[in-house]
């Protein structure tokens, strides 16, 4: 197994101004997140809006820089691309995003639209591109005839088809998928969560697959990586976190999830302000289980029982 | 005693092409305190319905039922000054997006307090206190604070809690929450479900819960009524409905989840039709044995309002359709411990006879 995608430490912070003549506030959207994705693998990343799994993707997929850290795409450095390389580490990764309604230009034609990446990326020939269009749409499930149609013409799930063919057109290794289904009805979920897995087997993808949805995950993941404010909560294998999550907020992710869990150890309280996040354990403040070291120190992560942790008490869980 | 009856409900879109039946026949009965879940997809109707009962049918729409009756009174009947009087005090919603549906000129407070001098006559003192008592019984931190918080100013769930604040303000007899948590993430999510669950029990207040998640609506309601292309598809009570579906698109919508559940079984002897090429949709058993990750899907999409088929609506996306479900619309009928619209029902002994006697046509290719 290679890794494709090893980030390390990995930052983004923005500066919010807060009014005239106040120190501008310090925004951590994303605070140092480590992980490895191996080629073919799918790892979650899970959390509720906020704790800044959006940005992640937009660091992972080359949009923003990060501030800190070290991301490497293919053994190559992402952050700071040797030259010439940025436009084929562009290639490897791609983007399938939530809305499939905002994500289609309305007055381009869906050849158009799945081809745009072979133009810039490409020196193919117009009749080659449309060619490897129609291609890569009957791979989605799209026959030739949906070439010359407009998005409006198309179901939410036949748009997130086009989505995707779009974003595998020019072969990445990677894609981000953040929030591809929940803007989906069930039984067109199903159909589309099964493509993103019949690709996956087909064309050796890895996913990084953003989700709030706990049973979504379950169901598509290899790796979970939970976020809370910016920071990993607990990461590793689906079935260790699935098994017998050992975070705090992780169970109560999970109670919280219709049909997965119990609906006690639902957490009290909403998300603290991220430009104030709390001092010690972000988590500290609705964590049901919180101890007076919780308030003063920041867990760091540690590896227990095959996944990471960054929890004081996660030992006392795993015993009891 | 019914408190809340609905016979044969049709709202109406007219278009210069056609007449599009939104809620086509649709029937409900609530009784008092209970609890009753509609689940549906996109365009099933299930908020159409609701919109009905409230007197809120957007133009063009056109209303017709044979009765309409909030505790033996005929709605249809009363005055619009009348029915006001009873919408947002006997019966109140709770819409999907708290962010629009609250005024963003106003703060919570001065929009809570509305509710309770028009329909209670409260004086301004009476009405604040209330108004606080009602804030923190939603669970809201500082409710006396917050009275003067712009809605901007709250998140999304403590937007959802006021507006359940203005909904039980007047402590109505029947809530109606549309989506209440679609919004919302899911730790908020079960908060705002365990406050309507403990509203409903201790007030003995009934509630119908609109969701598109199958899992909000099982952990809330008792009885669960289905949506397909606006016509109830099956009614029946949770435990029930959930442990063994009859109507073909419950089976079907409860097996293309991702787990809880376990994956459905479907009754031999018909393997349901291979995937429609192209479609990447197939409905199956077939498939299930060799990749056990697989999802259940519904080939097709529901269709559109001015492209009804003839036939059983489900018709064309069903593995079981005959040439029965496509010539004749099977009606509603009591089936089990409560209704119905299939021809061949999963549970009935006879069933595959009669699918054979009828001519097994199954899932047709859905453009």
């Amino acid at each position: 197994m290679t890794v494709l995608v090893a980030a390390r430490g990995l930052e983004r912070t923005y500066e919010v101004r807060r009014g005239l003549f106040k120190e501008p506030g310090r925004l951590r959207a994303v605070g140092g997140i480590s992980f490895a994705l191996a080629a073919g693998e799918t790892l979650a990343v899970v959390g509720e809006s906020g704790c800044g799994k959006s940005t992640l993707a937009r660091l992972i997929t080359l949009v923003e820089k990060p501030t800190g850290g070290t991301l490497a795409l293919d053994g190559v450095d992402a952050v700071n691309p040797p030259a010439g390389a940025r436009r084929r580490l562009r290639r490897t990764v791609q983007l399938v995003s939530q809305d499939p309604y905002g994500s289609l230009n309305p007055r381009r034609k869906i050849g158009a639209i799945v081809e745009e990446p072979l133009a810039i990326n490409t020196t193919l020939p117009k009749p080659a591109r449309a060619g490897q269009a129609i291609e890569m749409l009957a791979k989605v499930g799209l026959g030739r005839e949906h070439y010359s149609r407009y998005p409006h013409m198309f179901s939410g799930g036949q748009r997130q088809r086009i989505a995707i063919a779009r974003a595998l057109i020019l072969r990445p290794q990677l894609v981000v998928a953040d929030e591809p289904v929940s803007a989906l009805d069930v039984s067109v979920q199903a159909q589309v969560l099964n493509l993103f897995m019949d690709l996956q087997q087909e064309l050796g993808l890895a996913y990084l697959f953003i989700s709030h949805d706990l049973a979504v995950v379950r169901h598509i993941a290899h790796g979970v990586l939970v976020m809370y404010l910016g920071l990993a909560m607990e990461q590793g294998p689906k079935e260790k976190i699935f098994g017998r999550p050992l975070h705090p907020y992780t169970r109560a992710l999970l109670a919280s999830t219709p049909g997965l869990g119990s609906s006690h150890g639902v957490p009290k309280g909403e998300l603290p302000s991220p430009l104030d996040p709390p001092k010690g354990c972000v988590f500290s403040t609705r964590c049901p289980h919180v101890a007076e070291r919780c308030r003063e120190e920041r867990p760091a992560a540690r590896l227990i029982d095959g996944r990471e942790v960054a929890c004081h008490l996660a030992e006392q869980f795993l015993a009891g | 005693m019914a408190l809340l009856e609905i016979e044969n409900l049709i709202v109406a879109f007219p278009s210069p092409a056609a007449t599009g039946r939104a809620v086509d026949g649709v029937s409900i009965t609530v009784a008092e305190g209970q609890s009753l879940g509609v689940v549906g997809e996109s365009g099933s109707g299930k908020s159409l319905t609701m919109l009905a009962v409230m007197g809120l049918v957007p133009y063009p729409g056109q209303l017709t039922v044979d009765r309409l009756a909030f505790k033996d009174r005929d709605l249809t009947r009363l005055s619009g000054r009348e029915r006001r009087r009873l919408a947002g005090k006997s019966m109140a919603m709770i819409f999907q997006d708290p962010m629009t549906s609250l005024n963003p000129c106003f703060t919570v407070g001065f929009q809570l307090l509305e509710t309770l001098r028009v329909h209670e006559k409260m004086d301004r003192k009476a009405a604040r206190r209330r108004a606080i008592a009602l804030l923190e019984q939603v669970g809201i931190p500082a409710a006396e604070s917050r009275m003067g918080a712009f809605p901007h100013q709250l998140s999304g769930g403590m937007n959802q809690r006021v507006m359940i604040a203005m909904a039980i303000a007047c402590q109505p007899d029947l809530l109606i929450a549309d989506e209440p948590t679609t919004a919302l993430d899911v730790t908020v999510q079960a908060q705002i479900l365990e406050l309507l669950r403990t509203l409903q029990r201790d007030r003995g207040m009934a509630l119908i819960l609109v969701s598109h998640n199958m899992d909000v609506v099982a952990e809330t309601a008792r009885r669960v009524a289905v949506m397909y292309a606006g016509q109830i598809v099956e009614e029946r009570d949770t435990a029930g409905l959930f442990g063994a579906p009859q109507h073909p698109y419950t089976a079907a919508l409860l097996a293309a989840r991702p787990r809880p559940y376990p994956p459905l079984r479907l009754p031999p002897p018909y393997p349901p039709l291979q995937a429609e090429e192209g479609q990447g949709g197939g409905t199956g058993e077939g498939r299930e044995g060799a990749e056990s990750t697989r999802l259940v899907t519904i080939p097709g999409t529901p269709p559109g309002l001015n492209d009804r088929p003839r036939g059983c609506l489900f018709g064309p996306r069903c593995a079981y359709a005959t040439e029965r479900s496509c010539a004749t619309q099977p009606e509603i009928r009591p089936w089990m411990d409560g209704r119905i619209r299939c021809h061949y029902p999963l549970g009935d002994p006879d069933r595959n006879s009669r699918i054979a006697a009828d001519g097994l046509v199954g899932a047709k290719r859905v453009p």
